[in-house]
């Protein structure tokens, strides 16, 4: 918890930034408004499954059917930290 | 109705003084939106939904309406994006949103019956994030345009920082007296008293949010449908689209459980999460500090992968926690979810 506190704040100030700095000056709420909302998309669509995952794993695991779905949740960000991170365009605040 | 034309559609532009006091106004109002915002979220939600007897999957379910709310954030610019003076629409709508998160701790005052509470606290709930959703790029917009140019990394990490400072201090308050009416068996007292705080908080918001003077934009589109596209057509912003979009999808599987499973799985007690979360306050202060140098120094792609790969290590160590490391003693077993009662006891 700790530790993710020290990096969400400067995580979220320097996605937000680099949206800002990334887009043009002409539709800055468009592109900002876009992300967020095509990645909410993204975040509800395997919070759905994850949903209606969890009922079926407890029966197999118990207590042990949250922590299968972190350890998705932690591989699939580092895949994808590890392909797309790569790519990101850079900007000096 | 002239004080309310100078409040929110002035007809000078603002000067550097009056900047300057919206930077003052807008770093305290994000102070009282943060102690709301966790108030209406994290342990605080999932408790309140398992006193209402709700399922881990229903706690969960309300758990994402946050981030449902964000999909009309795709509707947003077509409001935003063609007006001159925001600051009225975006005012609007942040009362809408935080008013009816202070409302939904108030529900079982006036419907006693568990399953029917649970499902007005849906509709409520659903309401307040579809406007914060609708009022996040413009409200964002709004914060940037106020930003001094050059120095936005320290004044964002100053924000972050007195937000951080004033929702922990809150956060652990009204967790002790939650932990405090919860021993005394009127948990819901405890939520009721939390309810009323958070509606004076969205009040105090509401004037801070009219006192910052507006920098208009200087330009105005007329936004079309097709213009959602323009950023996944845009070669230079795909890539990060692209990120944000895949992190989303990976994150959602498993953000909506974490309070849940700290309360419920861990069987932690409000003092104790909120106590840690003083400590994390601390932690992200000197992160917003730490990362907003960074920032100005080395960019904010750097920033952006560090944090990610720190804050992934954690979701990972999430999977490997076990019930019984946590240091308070249980006082109460969720495992499993306690009956459903049938009505709510007296509020009193």
């Amino acid at each position: 918890m700790v530790a993710t506190a020290a990096c969400s704040g400067g995580a979220s100030i320097a996605s937000m930034n680099l949206q800002f700095a990334s887009s043009p000056e002409s539709g800055k709420t468009a592109y900002i408004g876009v992300t967020s909302a095509m990645a909410s998309i993204a975040a509800c669509t395997s919070a759905a499954v994850g949903t209606a995952l969890q009922p079926l794993l407890q029966n197999l695991l118990g207590a042990g059917s949250i922590p299968v779905l972190f350890l998705l949740a932690g591989l699939g960000g580092f895949a994808n930290l590890t392909i797309n991170g790569r790519k990101l365009p850079d900007s000096r605040s | 109705m002239g004080w309310f034309k100078e409040l929110f559609f002035p007809a000078q532009a603002p000067t550097e003084a009056q900047l300057q006091s919206g930077r003052r106004c807008l770093i305290t109002e994000g102070a009282v939106a943060a102690v709301i915002y966790s108030i209406g979220t994290g342990n605080f939600l999932a408790g309140y939904l398992s006193c209402l007897g709700a399922s881990i999957s229903f706690c969960a379910l309300v758990a994402m309406i946050p981030q449902l709310g964000c999909v009309l954030q795709f509707l947003s610019p077509f409001v935003f994006e063609r007006i001159h003076h925001r600051k009225l629409a975006i005012w609007i709508m942040c009362v809408i949103y935080r008013l009816s998160l202070g409302v939904v701790l108030l529900v079982p005052l006036v419907v006693p019956e568990a399953r029917h509470a649970r499902l007005v606290v849906l509709v409520l709930y659903t309401i307040s994030f579809f406007s914060a959703g609708l009022v996040t790029p413009g409200l964002q917009h709004m914060t940037l345009g106020l930003a001094p140019d050059g120095s936005r990394g320290q004044f964002f990490a100053r924000k972050d920082i007195v937000a951080a400072c004033v929702n922990s201090a809150a956060t652990l308050l009204l967790g002790r007296q939650l932990d405090y009416f919860t021993d005394a068996g009127k948990t819901y007292t405890g939520f009721l008293v939390i309810g009323g705080v958070c509606c004076a908080l969205a009040v105090t918001d509401a004037i801070l949010l009219a006192l910052v003077r507006e920098n208009p934009v200087k330009f105005v589109s007329r936004m079309r449908p097709a213009d959602i596209l323009r950023p996944v057509r845009d070669p230079v912003f795909r890539p990060l689209l692209l990120y944000s979009v895949v992190g989303g999808l990976a994150s959602g599987m498993a953000t909506p459980f974490l309070s849940v499973y700290q309360l419920r799985v861990l069987d932690l007690s409000h003092t104790f999460i909120t106590s840690v979360g003083v400590v994390s306050a601390v932690a992200g202060m000197a992160g917003s500090w730490f990362w907003g140098r960074c920032a100005d120094a080395a960019g904010w792609r750097r920033v952006i992968r560090l944090t990610a790969a720190i804050s992934l290590s954690c979701t990972l160590g999430w999977a490997f926690i076990r019930p019984g490391w946590g240091p308070s003693p249980p006082r109460c077993s969720w495992w499993p979810p306690p009956p459903v009662p049938a009505a709510l006891p007296s509020p009193a």
